[in-house]
């Protein structure tokens, strides 16, 4: 079927918070997803993906002397933050993500950061495709990995302008898979509160008829 | 409006009111529309271009049944108003977000549509949130009877009379609307698309010509099915009362957590307002036409103030104070005072001592004479900024940013379990917003994120025990539950005007007055609260009809009256 941004947007969000994430994060995730779709992936899959992958109450792991360690961690959990480091880093670091789970999430993370920033992200998987990010524009050498996977981001300033192409936004929406969709409506439909008699009477403070 | 647009506005060296003063709820809750408000825009766009209204299909039999299809060209754009008007019992009839079926359905379409369009529109646009829609649809909306109006005003018309002025006054409107959706709901249009590519850029306009369209299908409806009921005496609807005749809304807790989720949005519409004002206390002498119709304007507030009448305790209360000192007002101003320096500044430090209503009364007042010095302002009320997070901010910053900006927050005793005794929920039917209590309702649970209040006094503790020279991005990795304030605090440090300085979830929090500001900047009036969480109003009372705005009429239209009437 085919969504407005706004929907798709506003089910992302809702399916993330629905599933366990913290209203921030699932605003990056949705956000994210929003870009992979635009983009030509299959953001849907991708954002239902990272939910489903959400262990309840997990937390980044640190080591001894208190350095996040990015390996075998989830792309929900650490995602937001590896882009944050690598822009706080001002340029200076390259940060390895060892057999991250839905490493597709990372390219739409970088994405939306290069919307807002003049950043340019480089992305290298660990079958040696290449993916790169700026503002409004998206290059890669292959095909990108859906599973599991190693890799390797690090960020520049500037855009690559030469390649600037504008989004696309014109045909009306994004086309979503009925089956991704139903399951995210479900995962949204956590954060609704059950109808009851009294949340009708007085949760919106007016009467049931209000004809005038 | 831009960072970097506002800040340039901000550098004209105007005295402007504290954000602490201008969003404080309680204020916020006694806003009056201006000349500035988005119906006020619309109509100067429509009557600049001198806009006229076809109706292209008129498919309604005698019993007001069928379908209906307006078009206006705006900024070289088609749009069409198609209206569906079905036969519901009165048991099916309510205007809560709740209801099924409504009396008449609307939709705004992007051009001209098809029959096929028409077809597929008339399966799904009764079914309002039900159905599914396109991208060439832009907004959706649906409008209920006046039960005490519509019937009414049909047997007089065909009776060969006209509708008694005060039954008229105190209603208001012949069909109240009890949902506008646009933005992409149910797989319409994005807002984008409509700024995009239509130029509707100042808020709301494509919702609010969907309205005034509404508007002029209630008067040719009511028309329609009077003459059918008498051809022989059925006389037309008087010009001056189709004029009176707005549109009413019934207006909820939806409007509400817009407030909070639109930020810089909501301190542009605010900073506009007090720039405007800013403007207008610089001025040192005002000329004799300005004197002139700021008095004929006050007459005129003292009569719509005398016109408006409702039940809720509080409110009456309040209009009947604004009605002794809108005449203290009135004697005040006389020419005489008018003549002496800064007049404007004279007359805004005198009204302190006057009640909240009656001080932002006299600022749309002041503001309504001045549109070649105003009316530019507009262009800056619509923003497509967003948030952003600096990762790279210190925890040291970050702190100084609670301090300096949220002190209103920081303030709050939430060891006082009033302090956080309600919560706001979306409700799994029509998923309404509503507002619970935490002592005794389910679904706490799922509490919406709009206790703005609490949540930074939750990020002031955690930030405690941070070291100041920490980055954000390190902060963020441990305590991730604070990502979305941060990037609030953060991303709203240059827009003073972004926050509501109350809490949301007070057992005192009135969240009628969060309704009252936005309906006053949609230019709405004739607010009556029917109880602290949801209120009538009306739309374009007195605003120019279809044959008016063609013929280029004045934009003069500000709290309208019913002159025959006290």
């Amino acid at each position: 079927m085919i969504c407005s941004v706004n929907e798709v947007e506003n089910i992302f969000t809702k399916a993330a918070i629905g599933a366990g994430f913290h209203v921030g994060i699932a605003g990056e995730i949705s956000n994210a997803g929003i870009w992979l779709s635009l983009n030509g992936f299959n953001g849907e899959e991708t954002v239902l993906k990272v939910i489903q992958g959400k262990q309840r109450n997990s937390k980044v792991v640190f080591d001894d002397i208190g350095r996040p360690m990015f390996n075998d961690q989830h792309v929900g959990l650490i995602g937001p933050s590896v882009i944050d480091y690598l822009i706080a880093s001002k340029c200076s670091q390259v940060i390895k993500l060892i057999n991250i789970d839905v490493p597709l999430l990372m390219v739409g993370l970088a994405g939306v950061a290069s919307n807002i920033l003049d950043f340019r992200f480089l992305i290298k998987f660990q079958n040696n495709v290449e993916v790169n990010i700026s503002k409004n524009h998206f290059s890669k050498t292959g095909t990108i990995l859906a599973k599991r996977a190693t890799i390797i981001i690090s960020i520049r300033e500037g855009i690559d302008r030469h390649k600037e192409k504008k989004l696309n936004l014109k045909e009306g929406g994004i086309k979503v898979s009925d089956r991704a969709w139903v399951k995210l409506n479900k995962l949204a439909h956590l954060t609704y509160v059950k109808n009851s008699v009294a949340s009708r009477y007085i949760g919106a403070g007016a009467g049931l008829i209000d004809n005038d | 409006m831009s960072l970097s647009e506002s800040k340039a506005l901000i550098s004209d060296h105007l005295t402007l009111r504290e954000p602490s003063q201008v969003m404080d709820l309680k204020r916020m809750g006694a806003a009056f529309p201006t000349r500035l408000s988005f119906m006020r825009i619309l109509l100067r766009h429509l009557i600049k271009e001198k806009v006229e209204v076809k109706r292209r299909v008129w498919d309604i039999d005698s019993c007001g049944i069928g379908h209906a299809i307006y078009s206006v060209e705006l900024f070289n754009q088609i749009y069409s108003l198609i209206a569906f008007s079905i036969l519901i019992t009165p048991e099916e009839r309510t205007d809560r977000v709740i209801a099924e079926k409504w009396d008449t359905t609307y939709v705004l379409f992007d051009g001209a549509p098809k029959f096929s369009d028409i077809e597929r529109l008339r399966l799904n646009v009764p079914l309002q949130e039900a159905g599914r829609f396109e991208a060439s649809e832009l907004i959706l909306s649906r409008a209920n009877k006046s039960v005490r109006l519509f019937d009414y005003v049909v047997e007089c018309l065909s009776n060969g009379h006209q509708p008694d002025d005060q039954i008229v006054s105190q209603i208001g409107y012949l069909m109240r609307t009890t949902a506008v959706y646009g933005n992409g709901k149910f797989g319409i249009a994005d807002h984008g698309k409509i700024v995009d590519e239509h130029g509707l850029k100042e808020p709301f306009q494509a919702e609010l010509l969907t309205i005034w369209l509404i508007r002029g299908f209630t008067h040719d409806l009511v028309e329609h099915i009077a003459y059918y009921r008498n051809p022989k005496f059925f006389v037309t609807l008087d010009l001056r009362l189709k004029k009176y005749l707005g549109i009413g809304n019934a207006t909820g807790l939806g409007m509400a957590p817009f407030l909070v989720t639109h930020p810089i949005l909501i301190h542009n519409w605010a900073l506009i307002k007090e720039l405007a004002l800013g403007r207008l206390r610089g001025i040192k002498k005002i000329d004799a036409e300005i004197s002139k119709l700021i008095i004929k304007l006050i007459t005129r507030a003292e009569k719509h103030l005398n016109q408006w009448d409702v039940n809720d305790l509080r409110q009456s209360s309040r209009i009947n104070v604004l009605r002794r000192e809108i005449v203290v007002v009135k004697n005040l101003i006389t020419s005489n005072w008018l003549n002496f320096d800064y007049p404007w500044e004279r007359l805004i430090k005198t009204s302190s001592c006057w009640s909240i209503e009656c001080q932002e009364l006299i600022i749309a007042l002041i503001l309504e004479p001045y549109g070649a010095l105003i009316d530019d302002l507009a262009d800056c009320m619509s923003t497509n900024a967003a948030c952003n997070l600096d990762p790279a901010m210190t925890i040291g910053d970050l702190k100084n940013l609670l301090v300096t900006n949220y002190d209103w927050a920081l303030l709050i005793d939430f060891n006082n379990p009033k302090s956080s005794e309600l919560f706001w929920y979306v409700s799994e039917e029509k998923l309404e917003p509503r507002l619970g209590s935490r002592l005794n309702q389910a679904g706490v649970e799922k509490e919406m994120p709009i206790d703005v209040a609490r949540q930074i006094q939750d990020l002031a503790r955690t930030l405690k025990f941070v070291s100041k020279k920490q980055l954000v991005a390190e902060f963020l990795l441990k305590f991730p539950e604070q990502r979305q304030i941060v990037k609030r605090v953060q991303g709203l440090k240059n827009f003073s005007f972004s926050e509501i300085r109350t809490n949301l979830i007070s057992s005192e929090c009135m969240p009628i007055d969060m309704l009252r500001w936005k309906l006053a900047f949609f230019g709405a009036c004739k607010f009556d609260p029917k109880s602290d969480r949801w209120t009538r109003v009306t739309l374009y009372q007195g605003a120019p009809i279809a044959s008016e705005v063609q013929a280029g009429s004045r934009d003069d239209w500000w709290l309208p009256v019913l002159e025959s009437l006290k």
